[in-house]
């Protein structure tokens, strides 16, 4: 009979044995695949945008018929109001200056639209810069749980099933500073603001698996989750919907560049949801 | 992993995807084969999960965690791949006569058949976490983020697939015992 420890070593050894190096034409045919689909991406990004300005100017042609005064009846006709222009889905990548719709439930509890200016990128949201260093984003994202420490994160897990109880775990957090909660509102709805800081000096080599975390993807999935880095702000703003919670992040550094500051607000500005 | 150079693929940037690619590729695919046991299917898995990299990025939402977030994604692509073959086709190797024995004097040759046959008979969730733990040495709490599953549940497989495997090599070592005996 085997001992767990002469399983274990065996099992180890057979492990190690076999093939390791991936060989280059299973390489080769990823990168072709990736750069035929990220040509295709582009042509169709420059058909999208095509087709986009085409609609733009039928909308608009539409909308000035329609409000242009009747020249029968009494008193001139009440012009219908102008349609709004249809908001383009969010992309992956570079998005042209224009209004995008977000409605991936995995993402939000209610469809949005955010209008960018030009030079942001699209994904789950919308980001300019590089994130890794001095980069700003506005994202969304769903939240069943949050940690009780964010430094040593691990297996501190806390269910949250409402605005109350999400506020006052983020307001109980160790690991960072946090600012008092605020009532407000975004995008129409009625939330809660709170802003996190994380010390640009702050080592998180001391944290579980180097880094700070707020809170896991939603389940939970701890594969995921939403961190903070050394000089790093993140704003949330809570949102509830029957039971689920989610919230609208802004992310800004410390190094950010003040003009991708006040974009950012500026989009944020724009967010409206579509309960 | 670099993560400037994640962030650069997730914005699109080809030549950082290839660098990634050329950064993870013979671990994945290293990791497919262990878990998958097929040369053929490992590296179908490794191309997809590849791919499945590139396409999914803009949605990697933590550039630090690339490296467990890839293992999720080819551990997803060995579960499609090893949906296609109901019967996976054995490698057949053959063994040279002085194959040397482990360093403290097992011998893993006379192993190998029953482990492959045993490990065959693990689910591919079994495996998986077999091969994280084992071979990768990842701690099983890493495991369980990794696959994205409770810290519980990855204690329970790993616990039944080395039962599986422990059985696999007590059944052939059991008829020389008796046959000892007699």
């Amino acid at each position: 009979m085997s001992t767990d420890h002469d399983v274990t070593r065996i099992v180890r050894s057979w492990l190690d044995e076999g093939v390791t190096a991936l060989p280059d034409r299973v390489l080769d045919a990823v990168l072709d695949q990736v750069s035929a689909t990220a040509r295709r991406y582009a042509q169709m990004n420059r058909f999208a945008q095509a087709a986009i300005a085409a609609v733009a100017v039928l909308v608009v042609l539409f909308a000035g018929y329609t409000l242009l005064p009747r020249t029968t009846g009494t008193g001139g006709g009440i012009g219908t109001p102008s349609p709004t222009p249809t908001a383009a889905p969010l992309p992956s990548g570079t998005m042209a200056p224009g209004t995008y719709r977000v409605s991936d439930n995995k993402l939000t509890l209610y469809p949005y639209t955010m209008t960018v200016p030009a030079g942001w990128t699209g994904g789950d949201g919308a980001l300019r810069g590089d994130m890794s260093s001095n980069g700003v984003r506005l994202t969304t994202w769903i939240i069943t749980h949050v940690y009780a420490d964010s430094c040593h994160w691990t297996g501190t897990l806390v269910p949250v099933a409402d605005t109350a109880a999400l506020v006052a775990a983020f307001t109980a957090q160790a690991g960072h500073t946090r600012s008092t909660p605020i009532v407000t509102t975004i995008g129409g709805l009625p939330a809660t603001k709170i802003t996190f800081t994380l010390d640009a000096a702050f080592d998180v080599t001391t944290c579980d698996s180097g880094n700070v975390r707020l809170w896991p993807d939603p389940g939970p999935d701890e594969g995921g989750g939403w961190p903070i880095s050394p000089g790093q702000t993140t704003t949330v703003y809570v949102i509830e919907s029957d039971g689920r919670l989610m919230v609208v992040m802004t992310v800004v550094r410390k190094d950010s560049p003040p003009g991708d500051v006040t974009a950012l607000q500026g989009i944020l500005a724009t967010l409206r949801f579509e309960p | 992993m670099d993560t400037t150079l994640v962030t650069r693929a997730q914005n699109g940037d080809e030549g950082a995807f290839a660098s990634l690619a050329v950064a993870v590729g013979d671990r994945l695919h290293a990791v497919a084969y262990r878990i998958l046991r097929d040369t053929d299917l490992a590296e179908d898995a490794t191309q997809q999960a590849l791919l499945n990299v590139w396409q999914d990025l803009p949605q990697l939402r933590d550039p630090a965690r690339f490296d467990a977030w890839s293992y999720r994604l080819l551990v997803r692509a060995c579960y499609a791949e090893g949906r296609k073959t109901r019967r996976w086709t054995p490698n057949l190797r053959l063994l040279p006569a002085d194959e040397p024995m482990a360093a403290d004097g097992f011998d893993l040759v006379a192993h190998r058949d029953q482990l492959e046959r045993g490990f065959r008979r693990l689910s591919i969730d079994h495996r998986a976490v077999v091969v994280l733990h084992h071979y990768l040495d990842m701690p099983l709490d890493r495991v369980a983020e990794t696959l994205g599953v409770p810290a519980g549940t990855v204690r329970s497989r790993l616990h039944h697939a080395m039962r599986g495997l422990r059985a696999a090599l007590d059944a052939d070592a059991r008829p020389a015992a008796r046959e000892a005996a007699q």
